[in-house]
């Protein structure tokens, strides 16, 4: 189903869109104080604090700390706060939005965005440490795939098989060699591989070990009838299987 | 009153001199020059001069000192040891008569005289605590600017037939609070990326793209709103499944704490760099979560899209995060069909879905299950090339798996994980079990030995990894070397094994000045080919 949506057409539904947006706006309500969190009480509570004020407190501004404070957070609060956070300002995570406690629960994606748009799941410390979130450890996470990155493909930037890399999408990823190589496999003419029917299973002449030669398997059957051409003959030199 | 205050705190304690004593709970509230420290306990606490004092730092010892300057809310105390440091905020104790305290309890306190108190106690309720109340509203606070800027590079040299890979990734990230004086947020993110290959018998590539990830505005989403929107480019907030909006979203959160929300505009191309296209976006969900503490939620949310790209797509997900036990994570995406589309079937197909429970026991040891299935949507007749759409439409696979790890001393942990696999094509299954030891060798360094095995879509595999990696002041650092031997699948005997060698080393900067750095070297080598690589990673947060 592919829809073509004139310009009247989306203008009509912005403007819905406000109307609707605007009246729900209108009847909005006084929120009391906490009223969310009431139960809870403050976003960092304060009841076990030492009894002097000045020790984390300028005197005349409470919204401000002493210079050179510091907060043993993993004796005080349970929680260790590792790398990066270490240093964050904890108003970055002790903030108006409610209790932290609510959002560690969470995991990471209590306060960080999930770029990977929930699709490689909780546990974002099998790519990322707490100092950079500069990934790693991907080659070995290739392992528990049914993909492991061998020859050629282990010095293969990770764009080229996932475009959306770079904007944090892994996802989906076809495995099938054509689905990276479709420019190969036009260019590969000698033998002609379109014309003799060689439009998949690549693997069952190639070898991820080189990005020039073709390894034949001489054992390989020729493949599903009318899909698939009888194979070149042992020795022969292949196109190259090489993605632009 | 603080006399009492502090006999309430004080726990009885019996002096070596056999005189009865009380010990007063004290903290370090600021560092003198010198061997000095000033705690937050005084004359009205009862501490006198020549007191001793006693302190145990977090990273543990006793250090003692004594008490020569004191007022009335706090006190100076001379360190015995003139080379020992003592932070802020470092606990310590220090033992007084009780007659002391006594005495000075029986002294008349005398009432200061106040006007009558005003505010009301509207909004506290017993066993909230006091300071629950206050708090400076988002737009009452001064402009604040943080972020970060970075910089990635990597170039990678094959020895087979020359070819050089290389990219740069030169990028930005700022967020301005209260930027226009009414509590609301802006958010600017966006990245530079110059990627170059060599290919000595083929056409080289060579490109840059400049792309913009976030430019957006936000309001609300607060404890003093309940509402929040966003307008401009941004990840959804409501749903990020359904991935960058060119446009607005809103979000409502319910007095229960469900949260509704919709959003309309057009959705970037995610393959493309996030080009627009103008794809027409329409989107609205619902969460629901079970109370304040939003461990039991679940979520659903329809998103359409039109244009170049067209999806009809549904997203359910749930989470279970209890304080203890086993926890429980889930998302699936439902694709909706119809005779209009070429490649799929009519109906709903699950498109993906991962869902992952698990369990992390006191001990520290622990255990996670998940299944995941991925399948390719059918979004834009021109996405893929028409050679290969049915291989890409008829993809899928499925996977389950399960890592844990144990510690079977104080330093050494076992781990492994484990899982199988069935796709289109056939199935398999993979095993990891490994060994890292703290302290290894070296103070603070870590040795890990870990073995695996697979059986993949094109080859089997079994290798072997070791790393060892220490922390120093400055960072960190870890050298890696695997082995692993692969037999393609489907091959002969004589031509089908393959041994590849993997060696890297990295070196970490963390916190100089503000600045993180990373450098890496790596190398495979395979058969008669290897490939090097280098790479740099510089961030600095401000």
């Amino acid at each position: 189903m592919r829809f073509h949506i004139s310009k009247p057409t989306i203008l009509t539904l912005a403007a819905l869109s406000y109307v609707v947006v605007a009246c729900v706006t209108q009847e909005r309500r006084a929120v009391p104080r906490n009223g969310w969190w009431a139960g809870q009480g403050p976003v960092l509570p304060h009841d076990s604090f030492p009894a002097e004020c000045k020790l984390c407190h300028l005197g005349d501004d409470w919204q401000t700390l002493v210079e050179g404070f510091e907060f043993d957070h993993e004796a005080e609060t349970g929680v260790a706060l590792e790398g990066s956070h270490a240093q964050a300002q904890c108003l970055r995570c002790h903030n108006d939005r409610g209790p932290a406690s609510v959002f560690e629960t969470l995991g990471c994606v209590g306060c960080h965005e999930d770029v990977h748009l929930s699709q490689l799941g909780p546990r974002c410390d099998s790519c990322h440490d707490q100092w950079t979130w500069m990934p790693r450890g991907q080659f070995e996470l290739h392992f528990a795939s049914r993909f492991p990155l061998i020859g050629v493909h282990a010095a293969t930037a990770c764009r080229r098989c996932h475009p959306g890399a770079e904007i944090g999408r892994f996802l989906p990823t076809d495995t099938e060699c054509v689905s990276c190589h479709v420019s190969d496999l036009k260019n590969a003419d000698n033998p002609n591989h379109i014309g003799l029917g060689w439009v998949d299973r690549c693997d069952r002449c190639h070898q991820p070990t080189t990005w020039n030669a073709v390894e034949l398997d001489t054992s390989a059957s020729p493949g599903p009838p009318g899909r698939q051409g009888p194979l070149p003959p042992p020795g022969a030199r292949g196109s190259l299987l090489r993605r632009r | 009153m603080l006399l009492l205050l502090a006999l309430a705190l004080a726990a009885p304690a019996r002096a070596q001199d056999g005189q009865d004593t009380v010990r007063i709970e004290l903290r370090v509230s600021a560092t003198r020059a010198g061997p000095a420290v000033v705690i937050d306990r005084g004359e009205g606490a009862g501490l006198a001069l020549g007191d001793r004092v006693r302190f145990f730092p977090v990273r543990g010892g006793t250090f003692e000192g004594v008490v020569v300057e004191l007022e009335d809310r706090s006190a100076v105390v001379e360190l015995s040891n003139p080379n020992v440091r003592i932070e802020t905020g470092v606990k310590g104790e220090v033992l007084i008569p009780r007659e002391r305290l006594e005495r000075e309890v029986e002294a008349p306190v005398a009432v200061p005289e106040h006007s009558p108190w005003e505010r009301s106690d509207e909004d506290w309720s017993p066993g909230m605590p006091l300071l629950a109340l206050e708090g400076v509203r988002p737009e009452a606070r001064p402009l604040k600017i943080g972020g970060r800027i970075y910089l990635y590079g990597n170039g990678t040299l094959t020895t087979d037939a020359g070819r050089k890979d290389g990219y740069l990734r030169a990028g930005g990230e700022m967020f301005l609070e209260n930027p226009l004086g009414e509590g609301g947020g802006a958010h600017i993110d966006g990245e530079f990326n110059y990627r170059r290959a060599d290919v000595p018998d083929g056409d080289d590539d060579d490109q840059t793209d400049l792309r913009i990830d976030r430019f957006s505005y936000h309001r609300g989403g607060t404890r003093f709103s309940d509402q929040r929107w966003e307008i401009g480019r941004f990840l959804q907030y409501g749903m990020p499944e359904f991935g960058v909006l060119d446009g607005f979203e809103y979000d409502r959160r319910l007095p229960n704490g469900d949260r509704w929300g919709a959003s309309i505009g057009s959705a970037p191309d995610p393959y493309d760099d996030l080009e627009e296209d103008f794809d027409f976006q329409m989107a609205g969900y619902y969460r629901w979560v079970l109370d304040e503490l939003e461990q039991l939620s679940f979520s659903g949310g329809y998103q359409m899209i039109r244009g170049d790209s067209s999806r009809d797509l549904f997203v359910a997900k749930g989470h279970y995060l209890p304080p203890t036990g086993w926890n429980f994570h889930g998302t699936v995406w439902i694709d909706a069909y119809t005779s209009g589309d070429d490649e799929k079937d009519s109906g709903l197909e699950l498109t993906q879905a991962i869902a992952t429970t698990g369990h992390l026991w006191k001990s520290g040891n622990g255990l996670n299950f998940t299944y995941s299935r991925v399948r390719i949507p059918e979004t834009d007749d021109d996405l893929y090339d028409p050679l290969i759409e049915d291989d890409i439409y008829d993809a899928r696979v499925d996977r389950l798996s399960m890592n844990g790890w144990r510690w079977l001393e104080k330093k050494k942990r076992l781990h492994g994980r484990v899982g199988v696999w069935d796709a289109d094509r056939g199935s398999g299954a993979d095993a990891e079990v490994g060994m890292d030891v703290q302290d290894f060798l070296l103070d603070r360094g870590r040795g890990d030995l870990s073995v695996f095995a697979g059986d993949g879509l094109y080859s089997d595999y079994v290798g072997a990894r070791l790393t060892f990696g220490r922390n120093v002041a400055t960072g960190h650092w870890d050298i890696m070397y695997e082995i692993s031997s692969h037999s393609q699948t489907g091959f002969e005997d004589e031509n089908d094994d393959m041994v590849m060698h993997r060696i890297r080393t990295s070196r970490e900067f963390h916190d100089i000045s503000g600045w993180n750095l990373s450098l890496y070297g790596e190398s495979n080598i395979w058969d008669e080919d290897s490939s090097y690589s280098l790479g740099i990673f510089l961030q600095k947060s401000f």
